[in-house]
């Protein structure tokens, strides 16, 4: 008996020794399979702690640390996602929408027992009150600017089952918004055509979806040169898994990458002022791409989300555009940017005041674009803020 | 600091089993206050030096008390006020503001305090020391530390059990570790951690789901008898988990409390439930306010009186909110029924039928200690015994996900009786079956860590009390 209470306190006390010491083990960066940076260790200050932020910090890089988190999580998948094999129950999920986890954003469906991921909808209160918000906020912007409206509506403001819109968001800002602007949407009318639009595992458009948006865009901002026309649909040997599933680690639907090519004239981009590519094309083309099952191709093909990132087709004749956007305009800045002289894409999320009375004039901005969908009426940083001005 | 962290795993723990048994005996006690300190301040910085007040104003009261030979009756009533005064203030102050001013047409402003994590259960024990100095039951403890030690003690701080002065005297002078106490103790650990982390954290998906949903007043009896199903499991195996790990840590430094829970769901009445569910509650209030009203020595309407009282008080204990009240005189009102009439009844029915009643009473009384809403719980009343017609398919269509925790409430029901004790006890000379046993604990332990890398979802539901 003494020895079996020995060994179970030798062993009780290794396996938490063999944690507490693999927190000094060299610091991982990333973890391939959810695809985000890891968090690390980070100095002790009184304020933080008074504050809980450092406990929470310290608790959140031991699970990211620790001796092969990364692998048990990806073990533990199966046991905690059964549902997920139950799928194609289909009395259930037959022109029926069926909860299949969350993601940050809200809860995700699977819809009609298609290989699709899908939001739940919204509700109008939300909508409503947020809509408010943006309202007030950029009316402001059309007071002292040229402003163009494109608003990509998402699943979580289509209603499938009843193929409508939970708010029509366009007629909304037509009756409430003030101050003269210009606006469109990206039209789709059931479920069958925004499947045309939307990956099946990633909430932002695909390439046909952006290449529409393009093309809605084109005319909103009444270019007078010659639209771009894709050169060639190419899909790439990838199994693509996307945002939604690599939040809600749901990995039983896939598809393929595929992409449009265009040809544009040659141009330089700044990323948060720094020369250097924007997005990366050619790592498909000629193969060097991550492999890794939940790498982010959206992002890595068309472009990520940064502060501010700048087009210049070197065009004295053209025009300067201002877009401001979330990720869904990384699949068509450059498109956009062909268009005109400078192009400077912010995402809001990246700025504690953006001052843009002042960027306006600095960089001489002829056209502002807001490019916008259900997201951007969820999150406070996507609301210009005026201050007292 | 949570058990169930791995802050508290992999870096808490391991550094104080180490600087702990490394440390000299006389120096132990100091380690282990250093150490709860740390612990208690890891999630409350601000409020430790609530805590603090509390243990340094008690020492000297209880210092008046245990001084006069004559016991200073005025000295342990202020220090009663005092307590009682703290909980008041940072428990029910904002409670008692909104209910008077519509009552009396008043605009005190309503304040808004975060309640401080483990006042109900550090003010308890206090109050315990306190009143046994007054009674004579124990000595005072002139050393400040020593008592600093005993009441923020982290193992049961912040979530019980209520673990009295005179449990721990003794050991707080002197106690000893021995290789089988530790032993014990990291086993008893290991049993509340996979409690908590493998069963409550999941069961508790689906009580969440169902109880946070903003049309839960529209689902029907299915949905809601699952989900207080879901409930009931949880919140035994997240308290009880709690416990077992708290006695376990204890134990770990040669400390031993008493056992919280005893198989609750095993009742076959609901005295019998509160018999064996979260017992340093009851016993407390039998002690230290039951017998002192009188007990049951008094008149029958008096006799009433005080268990009503006492029921009223366990239900606010547990929260500053209407539907504990009710919760608490639901069984105040039942216990005084069993004894009165229906437990002549129950004798005669077959033990299994008193097993049915007692479980349905104690699931009803969680539902209406898990939904704070008045409104929301009436229409759960009456959707619960009323018909409405299907809907069903749209709860699993919305909640498909659930499915993947309804094995987790498999699990849970067969282990709330006593099966394992059953076990241990038949073979408790059994090598084999005692290897068997250990080789489960450790796979149990690597699980527990592997559900707690995996799962964001962590409160303990007896840190709000």
């Amino acid at each position: 008996m003494k020895n079996r209470n020995i060994i179970f306190i030798v062993l009780f006390i290794l396996i938490l020794s063999i944690g507490f010491a693999s927190l000094f083990t060299e610091e991982k960066n990333e973890s391939v399979a959810e695809a985000r940076v890891l968090n690390k260790y980070k100095h002790f200050t009184f304020n933080d702690f008074l504050e809980g932020t450092y406990q929470d910090h310290l608790e959140d890089t031991v699970m990211d640390q620790l001796l092969l988190s990364g692998t048990v999580k990806k073990k533990m998948q199966p046991l905690l996602n059964i549902h997920n094999n139950l799928l194609n129950y289909k009395k259930l999920c037959q022109n029926n929408y069926l909860k299949i986890g969350k993601i940050e954003n809200g809860e995700i469906y699977n819809y009609n027992c298609d290989d699709y991921i899908v939001y739940g909808n919204k509700t109008s209160e939300k909508l409503h009150e947020r809509l408010e918000l943006f309202t007030k906020a950029y009316s402001k912007l059309n007071e002292i600017a040229d402003v163009y409206y494109y608003y990509v509506p998402t699943s979580a403001n289509f209603n499938f089952k009843e193929s409508s819109k939970v708010i029509n968001i366009t007629d909304y800002l037509n009756k409430n918004m003030k101050n003269p602007y210009h606006i469109d949407e990206l039209k789709y009318n059931n479920y069958e055509e925004y499947k045309e639009y939307f990956y099946k595992t990633d909430h932002h458009w695909n390439h046909k979806g952006a290449y529409q948006g393009y093309k809605d865009i084109y005319n909103l901002l009444n270019i007078s040169d010659k639209i771009l026309e894709p050169t060639e649909e190419k899909t790439y040997n990838i199994d693509f898994f996307g945002s939604y599933s690599r939040y809600s680690r749901f990995y039983n639907f896939k598809e393929k990458f595929t992409v449009y090519k265009y040809k544009t004239l040659d141009y330089t981009t700044k990323i948060n002022g720094v020369i250097k590519p924007y997005d990366y094309p050619s790592e498909y083309d000629n193969g060097t791409y991550k492999k890794t099952r939940a790498f982010n191709h959206y992002a890595r093909y068309y472009g990520g989300d940064y502060a501010e990132v700048i087009y210049d087709f070197d065009n004295p004749k053209k025009e300067n555009l201002l877009i401001i956007s979330n990720s869904f305009s990384n699949a068509i800045n450059k498109l956009i940017a062909s268009h005109f002289k400078r192009t400077f894409i912010v995402d809001l999320r990246h700025y504690e005041d953006f001052d843009i009375e002042n960027y306006l004039k600095i960089k001489k901005v002829d056209k502002v674009l807001i490019l916008f969908n259900d997201s951007f009426l969820e999150v406070n940083d996507f609301i210009l803020k005026w201050g007292d001005k | 600091m949570l058990f169930s962290s791995l802050t508290f795993l992999f870096i808490f723990l391991p550094i104080l089993i180490g600087i702990y048994f490394l440390a000299n005996e006389k120096y132990r006690n100091y380690v282990l206050l250093v150490a709860s300190l740390i612990f208690y301040s890891w999630g409350e910085p601000k409020y430790i030096i609530l805590m603090l007040v509390s243990i340094i104003v008690n020492y000297f009261f209880a210092l008046m008390i245990g001084k006069q030979k004559k016991k200073h009756k005025l000295s342990l009533v202020i220090a009663i006020i005092f307590n009682i005064g703290l909980l008041v203030f940072f428990k029910y102050l904002g409670f008692i503001i909104a209910n008077i001013n519509p009552i009396i047409g008043a605009d005190f402003k309503e304040i808004k305090l975060s309640l401080p994590i483990g006042i109900s259960f550090y003010t308890f024990q206090i109050l315990s020391y306190v009143i046994d100095v007054y009674r004579g039951k124990v000595k005072v403890q002139k050393n400040i530390f020593y008592l600093a030690t005993y009441i923020s003690l982290f193992p049961q701080l912040i979530a019980g059990p209520i673990v009295r002065y005179e449990t721990v005297e003794k050991e707080l002078q002197h106690r000893t570790c021995t290789i089988e106490k530790a032993s014990d103790g990291m086993r008893r650990f290991v049993v509340g951690l996979a409690k908590k982390v493998i069963i409550a954290n999941n069961v508790a998906v689906i009580a969440d789901t169902i109880f946070d949903s903003n049309i839960v007043t529209t689902y029907g009896a299915p949905v809601i008898i699952f989900g207080t199903l879901a409930y009931t499991f949880q919140i035994y195996f997240d308290f009880s988990g709690y416990s077992d790990m708290a006695i376990g840590l204890g134990k770990i430094f040669g400390f031993t409390f008493n056992e919280n829970f005893d198989h609750p769901y095993l009742a076959t009445s609901i005295t019998d439930f509160w018999r064996r569910w979260h017992i340093s509650l009851s016993s407390w209030f039998r002690d230290y306010v039951y017998i002192p009203l009188g007990g049951n020595r008094v008149s029958k309407l008096k006799w009433i009186r005080n268990i009503m009282v006492v029921w009223a008080l366990t239900g606010l204990w547990h929260g500053a909110s209407w539907n504990f009240l009710i919760w608490g005189m639901f069984y105040g009102i039942l216990l005084l029924l069993e004894k009165e009439f229906l437990h002549k009844l129950l004798d005669k029915l077959p033990k299994f039928i008193n097993w049915i009643y007692a479980f349905i009473i104690i699931n009803i009384g969680w539902l209406i200690f898990r939904v704070e809403s008045l409104s929301t719980l009436k229409q759960l009343f009456i959707n619960l015994f009323t018909f409405k017609t299907a809907g069903g398919l749209d709860f699993i269509r919305e909640n498909f996900n659930l499915i993947s925790y309804i094995p987790f409430m498999l699990i849970a029901f067969p282990l709330c009786f006593p099966i394992f004790n059953k076990l241990n006890e038949k073979y408790k000379d059994s090598v084999v079956f005692g290897i068997f046993k250990d080789i489960i604990l450790i796979g149990l332990l690597l699980l527990s860590i592997a559900f707690l890398i995996n799962n964001s979802y962590n409160p303990f539901i007896y840190f709000r009390f």
